[in-house]
């Protein structure tokens, strides 16, 4: 096998995708070859960092709220099991109360969860997401002392939109 | 039949007396504090700001600090407020909800209609984040400093 | 033993909602890991895991069972992510950097465990952004494949199902992927 015949089948080796056959072959010709070896190195590499850098995102992120809102909402679209055996006709009353029940729901639904924090300083503040308008320069700078995070706008001279 | 509708109304006023009862409670769901303090490169600061001189030194690189307004208001969940900043400008500030102690939000600043910049920020509670908006005319203009507190 | 997906499935046409349950708490860390990589924003990532499975509750009749359960729901996933990404594609968004001015304390957008070495804590972070970075210059369908392959380790086939593709669409979506996620990270790996 060739480096350019192996370099074809590459990603298919490191993702385990070739035939048993195949397989050897490149694992062979890897062996063998100083360059393309690295490229295998260089991939398995990549995949770990992304897995890792991904993961670690995710285990930021709080997922204990996922079902209770799901729940909630497929509550409310009531389009299986027992809710389709409600019947149509249902008496003002009750859509009234429906209706209530719903609202009250809907408010109460962002009500504080207590979860364990760490490392939390008193101005902690994470920014997800930031966009700015056209000609606006944005920076964001972050006080380590005290955790206090400043967004700077700029945007010189533009119309105000009216 | 007027007394079917009679009945119907009678019920409806009930369970909007029970919501709005229920409602209660939860209606002041948060405290939202903004205050704007004119940063300068020279000049008296206020004392109420002394604990926050050092950070503000080291973040925007102005000497003198002064109140120019401050704006407290209970807030609502998932309700958006809006906070008036001088100079023609609106903090619109969206409380979404609590994770991890923290007060999620989404905050925009405005300048007329057009939207300087907008975020979602997750600021622990109790905790200060700040927007700074940069002098038109150079840095002896001073910078304007909104700070932005929530409290569940 | 466990429950398979099938079985849940059918529990839940019979109306048992716990079962639903079941299903959810088994992906909603592998549909995070796809709507975090995806849109780079928490919020949205939760908004889309939520809305992914009520979708899914909603729409249970449609599944026939032929492509496996999760391949399914990472379908719903991805067109959930696609959609957001449309709405926002007229926004402009600034990227999430940070300019430290101070000396000590970690840095505040990753919440996981910090690394004991300074030097690999400097070195994970700056992977962190760099990938982020080149993740960001990716398209929506190349970034999918990425996340699909290296992240959920799901195979071209499944990914081919996933993303409503042909198999050799997903290999040269992978190989372009992964050059210039390479390219990008070249010196730090």
């Amino acid at each position: 096998m060739t480096c350019a015949e192996a370099e074809q089948l590459l990603d298919s080796f490191v993702d385990a995708e070739l035939p048993g056959s195949m397989l050897l072959e490149v694992a062979r010709h890897a062996g063998s070859c100083p360059a393309c070896d690295q490229a295998v190195r260089e991939m398995t590499t990549l995949r770990e960092s992304v897995e890792r850098v991904v993961r670690r995102q995710v285990e930021g992120v709080d997922l204990s709220g996922v079902w209770p809102a799901v729940e909630r909402r497929i509550g409310r679209s009531g389009t299986r099991g027992v809710w389709r055996h409600v019947p149509r006709q249902l008496p003002v009353w009750g859509a009234v109360a429906a209706l209530a029940a719903g609202a009250l729901l809907w408010l109460r639904t962002p009500q504080p969860e207590t979860v364990r924090v760490t490392h939390a300083r008193p101005n902690q503040a994470v920014i997800e997401r930031l966009v700015s308008s056209e000609g606006a320069r944005v920076g964001i700078m972050k006080d380590r002392k005290y955790g206090t995070t400043l967004i700077m706008v700029s945007a010189p001279g533009e119309d105000t939109g009216q | 039949m007027k007394h079917q509708a009679a009945r119907v109304v009678l019920i409806g006023l009930s369970a909007a007396t029970v919501v709005l009862l229920a409602m209660a409670p939860v209606a002041h769901a948060l405290s939202v504090q903004v205050t704007t303090v004119q940063a300068s490169l020279e000049g008296p600061s206020d004392a109420q700001l002394l604990p926050f001189r050092p950070r503000l030194r080291r973040l925007v690189g102005y000497r003198a600090f002064r109140v120019i307004r401050v704006e407290s208001r209970p807030c609502i969940w998932r309700t958006q407020e809006a906070f008036v900043i001088p100079g023609g400008r609106l903090l619109h500030v969206l409380p979404k909800g609590m994770r991890e102690q923290a007060v999620v939000m989404q905050v925009q600043l405005l300048e007329g209609l057009r939207s300087l910049v907008d975020t979602d920020v997750r600021l622990q509670n109790r905790g200060v984040m700040l927007f700074g908006v940069d002098p038109e005319r150079g840095p002896a203009d001073g910078v304007l400093i909104i700070m932005l507190k929530a409290e569940e | 033993m466990a429950p398979s997906d099938w079985d849940l499935v059918q529990r839940v046409r019979a109306g048992n909602r716990d079962a639903f349950r079941e299903l959810v708490e088994r992906y909603q860390a592998r549909i995070a890991a796809l709507a975090l990589g995806m849109l780079r924003n928490r919020e949205d990532a939760l908004d889309v895991v939520q809305e992914t499975f009520t979708r899914a509750y909603e729409s249970l009749d449609r599944f026939k069972g032929d492509a496996t359960f999760y391949t399914w729901v990472y379908r719903i996933a991805y067109n959930l992510c696609l959609d957001h990404q449309r709405r926002d594609a007229k926004r402009r968004s600034v990227p999430l950097e940070v300019d430290d001015r101070g000396e000590d304390a970690a840095l505040p957008l990753p919440d996981g465990p910090l690394q004991d070495l300074p030097f690999e804590r400097t070195r994970d972070a700056e992977i962190a952004e760099r990938l982020g970075a080149a993740m960001r210059e990716l398209t929506p369908e190349h970034r999918a494949v990425i996340l699909l392959r290296e992240v959920d380790g799901l195979s071209y086939a499944e990914i081919s199902a996933v993303l409503d593709c042909p198999k050799g669409t997903v290999m040269s979506r992978l190989h372009y992927a992964r050059r210039r996620l390479q390219e990008r990270l070249r010196g730090l790996l």
